[in-house]
């Protein structure tokens, strides 16, 4: 044992702190790959390298603690070779540290329960030398904690599986099985001197008998059963060739390890050599007659099968081993040692007929009649020595007597001589020892009499067999034949040869019955198993039964225990009674609501472990019962349609109150929020969830999230509503919510939606159309644009996206900013800065953005600095101005006129609405920066080179159109300030023309204001002359006063641009003459006279007064 | 070099010249993860005389041994093809190697003489088992002259195939065996022992 330290002890090899954490390093390098690996066989790699590890350098094992867990976690790996290299990798750990094996246990007995053969048979090896280990462990070390005894609880309950594998339907699991149990039955017996020892060994003499939960008792008495179940299976006649051998190997090892159990070991493959299974083809048998043969001589070879061999050779023999083979594998002994072995074996023999007697008596007391009559009853043992002297002593002194007369004794002899066998046999030259020395009668006769004695004792003869109580009844029963020839003196042999074939029949006999001989009823050996399928109907009929005994068991107060077995029965039987009780509970779905949820509970305590696992399980995931029954549920109540009325409730109860809500069921929720009818209860529970259970949030908000983009307007806006509700009221999340809102928007920076953007919107197809709708766009800003009033920075992010959209985009983003950047107000921060920022390509964005905020209230200074600034600086668009426009100054106004002219007729009609207060809902209050008649001489004042003529001609005449503000007061001052201009406004006449059409009443006015131009001598500009004559021309008759006035070739000119006035101007002037001639210059008059012969006086009109 | 199948094989003679060679060789074509060796004392060779074999330590070189078959009588080796015998082996692996001192474990043992098997049993079940870990050991008796040799090469060949495809050996192995046997006409001896 001390060759071989199983468990390293640490405090012998110290090592420091260093070499901890360098081992540390390693292994968590080796176990991060292992755990991100792809590939099983980089896996399988890496087990082996930490397995090296850990197994060469004590500080690595150390760190082995901490992370074993990690690694075991890989044996749910799907791989099998991965699961086999991490079996191999817990045997070495074990072998090397035992210690650690309540870690490793549980994985141990998952794979023993595996479906697979191979991952069976590899845990069923790796399990002999985890027993071995363990029990050494269990027996070395003093204080046994709870710890410590779980663990052997558990390896115990892993025997007993395997020991159930030995009628496992596949060859190899059974072969193990069979070595395994080996293993056990040589540690739970005791050894002798005959044992062949082995280094390293470990028998049951090793056990301290101390233990409290390990006993040598039990421990013998379950190695014994074992060892007949094994006897029992090599006996079997449907046992495949590999296990026979197997097993007949095992038997052998056994048999040579502990030689007490020789006897049976020898009578099985006795058994077996007479009559083989009838299963094997020949080449099988002529195999195992090689095994057997070789296992037999392997056998002889041992000291111990010194009692057995005149059953052996002849075996050998037969199975055609040569004497001289035989007599090679005899092992030496000297004579004294043969003796002593004789002796024992003779001694051996009786005890063993009596303790076989003993076992037969006891189990089939109906079968005493056919025991032949040396058999004894079972009595106690003194007893039965004690009787056997005194009836020696009392039979010795009859025959002493009776030999003494020479008639009866030569009687005897002549007797006996007729019934001699031809040859000597051999007992008889065994037990016969030839008298040495002189011999004096007295002493023959003592010692044929003893002899004698002895016989007739046995025998149940004799005066002495009375005192053999204990035998009274068997008397009775010898046949006369019998008794004739016991007293006749029948010989030792005969009886002895009578005696075996008796027996060797009777065992013929009682071999089928022998199976029933039972020491404690095991079922499973007298049962037939039920087909598979009438147990399952059984199974399943025994469950129904219980489900339909609801109201007694309700009646009786049992309700609740009913429940909590149905709820067992769901989730540890097989899948027919789970569905069964399924379909229990969806029979009324409302009342048994609970059991529903007893059961999923029930499957969680299964799934944490809180329960002991079960066998049923094994195949799947630990989690996948549980994930099923949630999500069959929730399917089952969901197509139950919307004319349940409870639907949603209890959808809602399920997810909210079960213990765990898995992926799955996250995924059937995620259908419920795409379901027309379930859309808003669907998105409201998850909202709910992702609250109530924060370990999941993160997932659950994702998935909320998805519908915010999702295509369908309304279960959008409701989506939304959920994240605002989460986002605003619960205040959590805030980051991702927000991420998600702008990863949305960024979307909208490529030209058209692509692919991912279609998955990320949830459309079923996947073909990205050629731009975006404006559904879509919609959908992707509608979060972000219900956030923005609630975190205003958010707004940079805008900017950037907006840039890169294409003109669709930008349009519907300018559309839809208005309802946030209204409730930002005008004072918010982060605008101001992107005002500050202006980035290149926003300008319409912050135009418009400008717009919404001016567009009910009453811009800050600070909001209109910033515009000018950008007016000034960056963004010379006039259009950013208009918002603000009645907060500039009137300088500021007349400058940026021209480029408002330019601007599109009906923004400019707003401008201009706007400048005069007309139309506009702004309270105007004391704001207007221009009055009109400033507004319109600027107007006119506008260089023709900064605007077109056309744009002024229209801006007049729509401020003009404004009757209310400009009435023929306010006219009439902008036209006597347009007159005072120099040079005149070129618009200037028909500003007039149009004061004139709209109030005909300034015509007088307006006459004087004729005048004054021909005082500035209004001819020099051709545009206002032209107007001016046109003018007068609608001022008959008063303009003809001004007409006359004129210098005369002027009046030429007016006169050929309008021939018209040419009469009326000829009447006036006659008219005029004739009262007040001095009016009209002669030159005038002339001009007039040029067409009119009649003028008489014409008056110049003096040169214009130097003005 | 990545195998065809994961089993692991040894092929066993008495001198690991003939028999396991050729099926060595065989196998070794054919990608399977496969050794040789033999079981006996000794390496025996036929010499020019019945009453002289010539004998040589496990271990010795193939190459040398040839280097010295061909110094003794060079054209009778050639003649009885001894010497491409150990051409062929030279080429397959270094030296013969004995069974009995190798530690490495297999899953398949096939021997190609009764009494080669005995001696592996016989190895096998005085090593006693420690790991459990079960061996199936498959005689196939072939008279050790070359022609058996590349007969019993093909057999152990189309056995190894069989044992090869099946997903669970230890539970399809007495199928297997039995159906080569019938295939090819010749009684195999079979047992399971454990390392």
């Amino acid at each position: 044992m001390d060759s071989i330290i199983p468990f390293l002890d640490e405090s012998e090899q110290p090592f420091s702190h260093e070499d901890i954490i360098r081992a540390r390093t390693m292994i968590m390098e080796n176990l991060n790959n292992l755990l991100t690996a792809s590939s099983a066989q980089i896996k399988i790699e890496l087990v082996t390298k930490i397995q090296e590890q850990v197994l060469k350098w004590a500080p690595a094992m150390r760190v082995l603690e901490e992370v074993i867990d990690d690694i075991l976690a890989i044996s749910l790996d799907q791989n099998q070779d991965v699961k086999k290299s991490i079996i191999g990798f817990i045997e070495e750990v074990c072998k090397q540290k035992i210690r650690m094996l309540p870690k490793v246990i549980k994985c141990v007995a998952m794979f023993l329960r595996s479906e697979s053969a191979i991952l069976i048979k590899r845990v069923t090896q790796a399990c002999g030398s985890i027993y071995k280990n363990t029990l050494q462990w269990m027996c070395s070390t003093e204080d046994v904690t709870e710890e410590m005894k779980d663990c052997w609880e558990q390896l115990c309950l892993i025997k007993a599986q395997i020991l159930d594998m030995i009628d496992h339907e596949n060859d190899g699991v059974r072969t193990n099985a069979i070595k395994f149990l080996e293993g056990v039955i040589l540690l739970q017996t005791h050894p002798d001197a005959d044992s062949m020892k082995k280094d390293n060994d470990f028998s049951l003499a090793d056990v301290p008998l101390t233990l409290t939960h390990i006993r040598r008792r039990k421990l013998e008495e379950e190695a014994m059963n074992i060892f007949e179940i094994l006897v029992k299976f090599h006996g079997a006649s449907h046992i495949s060739s590999v296990n026979l051998i197997a097993c007949t190997g095992t038997l052998c090892t056994i048999a040579k390890m502990r030689p007490a159990l020789m006897g049976q070991v020898v009578e099985a493959l006795k058994n077996l050599h007479s009559s083989f299974p009838p299963t094997l083809t020949n080449s099988q048998i002529a195999s195992i007659r090689k095994n057997l043969k070789m296992q037999f001589i392997n056998l002889l070879k041992q000291p111990a099968s010194f009692d057995w061999r005149t059953a052996i050779i002849p075996i050998l023999q037969d199975l055609g081993a040569s004497q001289n083979e035989i007599n090679r594998s005899l092992p030496k002994m000297d004579k004294k040692e043969i003796q002593m072995r004789t002796k024992r074996a003779l001694e051996n023999e009786e005890a063993r007929n009596q303790a076989k007697r003993a076992r037969f008596e006891d189990k089939k007391k109906s079968m005493l009649h056919k025991i032949p009559k040396d058999d004894e009853m079972e009595v106690d043992e003194d007893t039965i020595f004690d009787q056997q002297r005194r009836s020696d002593s009392i039979n010795e002194k009859f025959i002493a007597e009776a030999i003494q007369n020479v008639e009866v004794a030569a009687q005897l002899i002549i007797t006996s001589m007729t019934k001699l066998p031809d040859k000597i046999p051999d007992s008889f030259i065994k037990a016969y020892q030839p008298s040495i020395g002189p011999v004096t009668i007295t002493s023959q006769i003592d010692k044929i009499s003893r002899t004698f004695a002895a016989q007739l004792t046995e025998a149940k003869l004799g005066p002495g067999s009375k005192e053999l109580t204990a035998e009274e009844p068997l008397k009775a029963k010898m046949s006369a034949v019998e008794e004739q020839s016991i007293v006749m003196g029948e010989d030792y042999q005969k009886d002895e040869t009578t005696r075996k074939l008796r027996e060797t029949l009777e065992r013929m006999k009682e071999q089928p019955k022998m199976k029933q001989r039972i020491r404690t009823l095991k079922l499973q050996e007298i049962t037939k198993p039920l087909h598979k399928d009438l147990k399952q109907q059984f199974l399943n009929d025994a469950v129904r039964r219980v489900l339909k005994c609801e109201r007694q068991a309700i009646v009786s107060g049992m309700g609740f225990k009913r429940k909590k077995i149905i709820t067992v029965f769901a989730s540890t039987f097989l899948p027919s009674v789970r569905e069964i009780v399924m379909e229990y509970i969806m029979e009324d779905l409302i009342k048994r609501f609970d059991l529903a949820f007893m059961w999923l509970f029930e499957e969680y305590s299964l799934m944490q472990g809180f329960t002991r696992f079960s066998y049923v399980k094994s195949e799947h995931k630990h989690d996948y019962a549980y994930n099923r029954l949630l999500s069959d549920l929730v399917m089952k109540i969901l197509s139950r349609g919307s004319e349940f009325r409870e639907r949603e409730s209890l959808i809602k109860r399920l997810y909210l109150e079960a213990p765990f809500v898995s992926d799955e069921s996250v995924e059937i929720l995620t259908k419920i929020c795409e379901n027309d009818d379930l859309y808003e209860c669907g998105l409201v529970l998850l909202k709910d969830l992702l609250i109530r259970r924060p370990p999941r949030e993160e997932y659950l908000l994702e998935t909320l999230l998805k519908f915010t983009v999702h295509q369908n307007t309304l279960v959008r806006e409701k989506a939304i509503e959920n994240v605002m509700n989460v986002y605003s009221m619960h205040q959590i999340l805030l980051k991702n919510i927000e991420g998600f809102a702008v990863k949305s928007i960024i979307f909208l920076q490529m030209p058209q939606p692509t692919e991912n953007a279609m998955k990320y919107m949830l459309f079923n197809d996947l073909n990205p159309p050629d731009s975006w709708t404006e559904d879509m766009t919609k959908s992707m800003l509608n979060l972000y644009l219900t956030l923005l009033p609630h975190n205003e920075s958010l707004i940079e992010e805008l900017s950037g996206v907006y840039v890169a959209a294409s003109p669709d985009v930008k349009r519907i983003i300018l559309r839809s900013i208005e309802v946030p950047v209204k409730k930002l107000g005008i004072e918010s921060k982060p605008i101001m800065k992107l005002l500050d920022v202006c980035a290149k390509g926003t300008e319409t964005l912050i135009t418009r953005i400008i717009y919404i905020l001016t567009e009910n209230s009453c811009p800050t200074q600070e909001l209109i600095d910033k515009v000018k600034n950008l007016y000034n600086t960056k963004l010379n668009d006039v259009r950013i101005l208009i918002p603000i426009i009645l907060h500039l100054t009137k300088k500021e106004i007349v400058a940026a006129l021209p480029k408002i002219l330019k601007l599109n007729p009906q923004l400019m009609k707003d401008v201009f609405m706007r400048l005069l207060g007309v139309k506009t809902e702004v309270q105007r209050s004391n704001l207007q920066p221009i009055t009109p008649t400033e507004l319109l001489v600027a107007l006119h004042a506008i260089d023709t080179s900064q605007a077109e003529l056309k744009l002024i001609v229209k801006a007049t005449s729509l401020c003009i159109a404004e009757k209310e503000v400009y009435t023929h007061e306010v006219l009439g001052v902008v036209m006597q300030q347009l007159v005072e201009m120099n040079p005149l406004p070129t618009l200037l006449m028909r500003t007039v023309i149009q004061s004139h059409t709209l109030y005909p009443r300034l015509s007088g006015f307006i006459t004087n204001l004729l005048q004054r131009l021909i005082v500035k001598q209004v001819w020099k500009s051709k545009l206002i002359w032209d107007g001016f004559v046109k003018c007068c021309q609608k001022l008959q008759p008063q303009s003809m006063g001004v007409l006359i006035q004129l210098p005369a070739s002027q009046l030429l000119d007016a006169l050929q641009i309008c021939p018209d006035l040419k009469s009326p101007l000829l009447d006036y002037a006659r008219e005029m003459n004739k009262h007040q001639i001095s009016h009209a210059t002669s030159q005038v008059l002339e001009v007039l006279g040029e067409s009119q012969s009649e003028s008489t006086t014409q008056q110049e009109e003096p040169d214009a007064p130097g003005i | 070099m990545s195998y065809i199948s994961d089993l692991s094989i040894a092929v066993i003679c008495s001198s690991n010249m003939n028999r396991s060679m050729e099926a060595h060789h065989f196998l070794n074509k054919k990608k399977f993860k496969v050794r040789s060796f033999g079981t006996g004392d000794k390496v025996k060779l036929p010499g020019t005389a019945i009453d002289k074999p010539n004998i040589y330590e496990f271990g010795s070189p193939y190459s040398e041994i040839y280097e010295d078959l061909s110094k003794k009588d060079k054209a009778y080796y050639t003649q009885n093809g001894l010497l491409h015998m150990l051409d062929r082996n030279r080429r397959l692996k270094l030296a013969p190697e004995r069974f009995q001192n190798c530690q490495e474990r297999f899953e398949v043992v096939i021997t190609c003489e009764e009494r080669v098997y005995d001696q592996v049993v016989e190895y096998l079940e005085t090593k006693g088992n420690v790991a459990n870990i079960p061996v199936h050991i498959i005689n196939i008796d072939i008279t050790d002259n070359h022609d058996e040799a590349v007969k019993g090469a093909f057999i152990i060949s189309d056995l190894v195939t069989q044992l090869a495809k099946s997903s669970d050996l230890d539970n399809e192995i007495d199928d297997i065996i039995a159906m080569v046997e019938e295939h090819t006409d010749k009684n195999f001896l079979h047992c399971i022992m454990f390392y």
